[in-house]
């Protein structure tokens, strides 16, 4: 029962995200590792979902009408899939690649270190109680309270708990942040039939697995060495920090390195390949981040500057530049949009539709900062190699590869400036709390650059192509 | 230079580790006391501890904890140390391997007039202790020994107990002994990992340093013999710079997984919060649910002095029932919803008045209640039906 609780979503997104990339003009197979990584967060996101339609349409949490939602869907989609690739003729990229001499102990010394790695979290994700504070505090404790009293109990404010005598309604300090996680840790849960914390957060590892069959599989779409391919999956799951995230499951941020990261190596895929369904899958799962974990409000509106840069010429972004900067001179730099709230700065105060407001307030955090990339063990060599290749490619890197690259590094930095150095955040990079966990949810877009680094100094420009072959 | 010529990917890395050791070393020496070179270690025979508490064996280099009083065994040297400051590391050997916190080092400037000062010693590989961790350490030192605490009638073993002053190659040791730090799973996990990286070198720095100082020897050794860069060599040297991070990263993986074997492994759900550091909060929330509280969710008011685990952690022991965690003391809604009180530490100036049966605080506070259950864990108040404010 279990296996089918944590497969079943897995499955139902698989077969949605084969749906969408069917829509792709340039290829004709299945990237199987692909559809893997991207259709399990895809599939937990529509199971959470389906959760709480089915509670609003029905006032139960029944884990028979979820699970024949999910086969439903599941069978839809098979069927438009079905139908998209011209009944029957859908062909599975999946055979292993033959990789020779030398090469091949590399490769399979690498692959006994993801192993390695992936099997001592699973061990700790697995054997021991909760414990990360966020999980017993406000992610798993949604969760826990769901599950127990059978309700989808409202969370609400300090003051709005005080006033009600409604036995049914909770408060914690994080009330309002979104549910989707909680939801997805019920869901193994409902199906058991018995409260159990391991149970409720082991999603998280497969969270993990996904992450790095996507990565593998959005390399290999642009024709990338298959030693290249390994090697960015080791880089990732053998990074400190997020193999500690793997080991203690609970928290919102490696679900969101599955939607935004994910998202954003979607874009920068597309950035080569201008494969447009990448660009779709891309703005979709940094979309459906805001659902996520608030800062998922960040990573869009990142993404969709990172687009506009990628389609804009020149000339027009500076033209932009300019008249933003004037805007801004002249009091007109902030927009009232119907539903989304106001967005734009007035008043040293960037407004950031439902994300809130960073108002602004420089503080120095450089020494913070610095200690957490490159004398902490969070991250292992990434920052060096990060730093050292960026340098290179801006030097002598091919032009097809250096504007996505760079926009995506320079936007990072935008935003991770504006949040912690120029915003009151900072205080959460003087004692480490938050600053990690922020670059987490797009570290594999960071390895997934790392390896596009790598291919812009080292070998042929990627083609767009390469999925046919494959 | 023939030979760097033909070799240039092996006379690059011995190049940049020479000039990363020589930096090193000066970095360091610069950063050492006087001594640096010179300074000798000063062993202390460990039949010059006597025991305060506990007792056990004293045979030549090697003294056995067998026994504990109420818990605890403590061996204390009165020789004492002169000029404690000269001393920068204690050397020890501790059999079998201890855990974090187990064994707190203690020192007194007098016994009589000077406060007691202890420091948790670090699990390390080496066993090899950073004295200038503890401020106070430095002075003369009139009493110093370690506090043991019994666990499962555990016996220790200590021997080979010295104090070096702060030497190159002390200094040497204490960073590899950090960067070998095990370094358990805790709150701050999620957050950060230290991986050593209080120590003078931390090794992240250390190893990204050596890989792209070789990486830019090698480009240049290539530049000048107007040669092609080796691609793969340089993916080679990128790969193992990474791998000796992640060895080291593995070992401390390895650790823990060891210890969470050694805990959890076999366990039920329940059994292995039993096991966890809070058990006896785990038993406690668990005895208030299953044998105090009704079955129906409740609403719970926890009022403590201040912010703390235990404080944060007790809606989750005590799902389903409703807790509000963030008073000190009561507010007047209490009374309007009904409920129960939890009172976890005290907290100043809140009172159970026995006669009137209320809470009384500050200028007048009082919430009517009921003793449901004491525990010197927490006191668990019922608010009585007719409960009304009053301030």
């Amino acid at each position: 029962m279990l296996i089918f609780a944590y497969l079943l979503p897995w499955i139902t997104g698989t077969i949605w995200l084969v749906w969408l990339e069917s829509f792709s003009a340039q290829r004709l197979q299945v990237n199987l590792p692909r559809a893997l990584g991207y259709g399990f967060f895809l599939g937990y996101f529509l199971c959470s979902t389906a959760i709480w339609l089915l509670y609003t349409m029905f006032g139960q949490l029944s884990a028979t009408m979820v699970s024949g939602l999910l086969l439903l869907l599941s069978v839809l989609g098979f069927f438009l899939s079905w139908r998209k690739h011209h009944h029957g003729q859908l062909t599975i990229s999946g055979k292993a690649t033959d990789i020779k001499g030398w090469d091949r102990w590399l490769a399979l010394l690498l692959l006994t270190l993801i192993i390695i790695h992936l099997a001592a979290a699973a061990y700790d994700a697995y054997s021991r109680p909760l414990l990360p504070w966020d999980a017993w505090t406000t992610w798993t404790y949604r969760a826990k309270i769901w599950f127990l009293s059978q309700e989808l109990s409202p969370f609400v404010s300090t003051d709005a708990w005080l006033n009600t005598t409604n036995p049914g309604v909770y408060t914690i300090p994080a009330h309002n942040y979104p549910a989707i996680v909680s939801l997805m840790q019920l869901w193994p849960v409902m199906l058991h039939g018995q409260w159990n914390d391991a149970l409720a957060i082991f999603p998280g590892l497969l969270a993990g697995v996904a992450l790095v069959l996507a990565l593998y599989g959005q390399g290999r779409s642009l024709g990338w060495p298959p030693l290249l391919l390994i090697a960015g999956v080791y880089l990732l799951i053998s990074i400190p920090l997020l193999d500690t995230h793997l080991a203690l499951p609970g928290y919102a941020d490696l679900w969101l390195g599955g939607f935004a990261g994910l998202g954003f190596i979607a874009l920068l895929q597309w950035s080569q390949s201008r494969d447009r369904t990448q660009l779709l899958i891309g703005l979709l799962f940094l979309g459906l981040g805001i659902f996520v974990k608030r800062e998922g409000s960040l990573w869009l509106m990142m993404g969709l500057l990172f687009v506009t840069v990628q389609v804009l010429s020149w000339k027009l972004l500076l033209a932009m530049t300019a008249s933003m900067a004037l805007a801004i001179l002249s009091g007109y730099s902030l927009v009232d949009l119907p539903w989304l709230g106001q967005i734009g700065y007035a008043d040293s105060t960037f407004y950031l539709s439902r994300l809130g407001t960073i108002t602004l307030r420089p503080q120095d955090v450089s020494s913070a900062i610095i200690t957490n990339l490159f004398s902490n063990s969070n991250w292992n060599l990434l920052y060096f190699y990060l730093c050292a290749s960026l340098l290179l490619v801006l030097l002598r890197g091919k032009q097809g590869a250096k504007c996505p690259m760079m926009s995506f590094i320079l936007l990072l930095t935008a935003v991770i400036t504006t949040v912690f150095f120029l915003s009151a955040e900072g205080e959460w990079v003087k004692d480490s709390t938050a600053f990690g966990r922020l670059l987490l949810q797009v570290l594999p877009a960071l390895i997934f650059v790392l390896q596009l680094n790598w291919q812009a100094l080292f070998r042929q420009p990627a083609t767009a192509q390469a999925d046919e072959k494959r | 230079m023939k030979w760097v010529l033909r070799l240039p990917m092996l006379s690059s890395l011995l190049l940049a580790t020479l000039v990363l050791a020589g930096t090193a070393t000066i970095f360091l020496y610069l950063q050492t006391s006087t001594e640096a070179i010179t300074g000798k270690t000063t062993p202390i025979a460990v039949d010059s501890f006597r025991f305060i508490k506990g007792g056990g064996k004293q045979q030549p280099g090697l003294l056995t904890i067998e026994r504990y009083t109420n818990g605890k065994a403590i061996i204390s040297n009165l020789q004492g140390l002169e000029n404690s400051g000269r001393f920068r590391y204690l050397q020890f050997q501790l059999t079998p391997a201890k855990l974090m916190d187990d064994l707190p080092l203690f020192f007194w400037r007098s016994a009589k007039t000077g406060r007691l000062h202890t420091m948790a010693l670090e699990e390390n590989i080496l066993d090899h202790l950073d004295l200038k961790h503890h401020k106070q350490w430095g002075g003369p030192v009139s009493e110093y020994g370690f506090i043991f605490s019994e666990k499962n009638g555990q016996h220790w073993i200590l021997r080979e107990l010295s104090f070096s002053p702060d030497t190159l190659e002390q200094t040497y040791l204490s960073i590899f002994s950090d960067w070998l730090e095990f370094e358990v799973w805790s709150q701050h996990s999620v957050n950060f990992l230290y991986g050593g990286a209080h120590s003078r070198l931390p090794a992240t720095v250390v190893v990204g340093t050596w890989v792209l100082l070789a990486l830019l020897f090698y480009s240049l050794l290539m530049h000048r013999n107007k040669q092609a860069l080796n691609i793969r060599k340089i993916a080679a040297v990128l790969l193992f710079g990474w791998m000796l991070l992640d060895a080291r990263w593995l070992f401390n993986l390895f650790q823990q997984t060891q210890l969470t074997h050694n805990i959890y492994a076999g366990k039920s759900s329940s059994e292995q919060y039993e096991a966890a550091l809070d058990a006896d909060y785990y038993r406690y929330f668990q005895h208030l649910k299953k044998e105090v509280l009704p079955a129906e969710p409740q609403f719970i008011y926890v009022l403590d002095k201040n912010s703390n685990y235990f404080r944060a952690k007790t809606p989750w022991w005590l799902a389903p029932h409703n807790v509000f965690n963030q008073d000190s003391y009561p507010r007047p809604e209490y009374g309007n919803k009904g409920g129960y009180v939890l009172i976890l530490h005290p907290v100043p100036g809140l009172q159970f008045d026995k006669r009137t049966q209320t809470l009384r605080w500050g200028d007048g506070g009082s919430l009517p209640v009921t003793p449901a259950y004491l525990d010197p864990l927490g006191t668990l108040y019922k608010i009585r039906e007719s409960g009304r404010w009053y301030e």
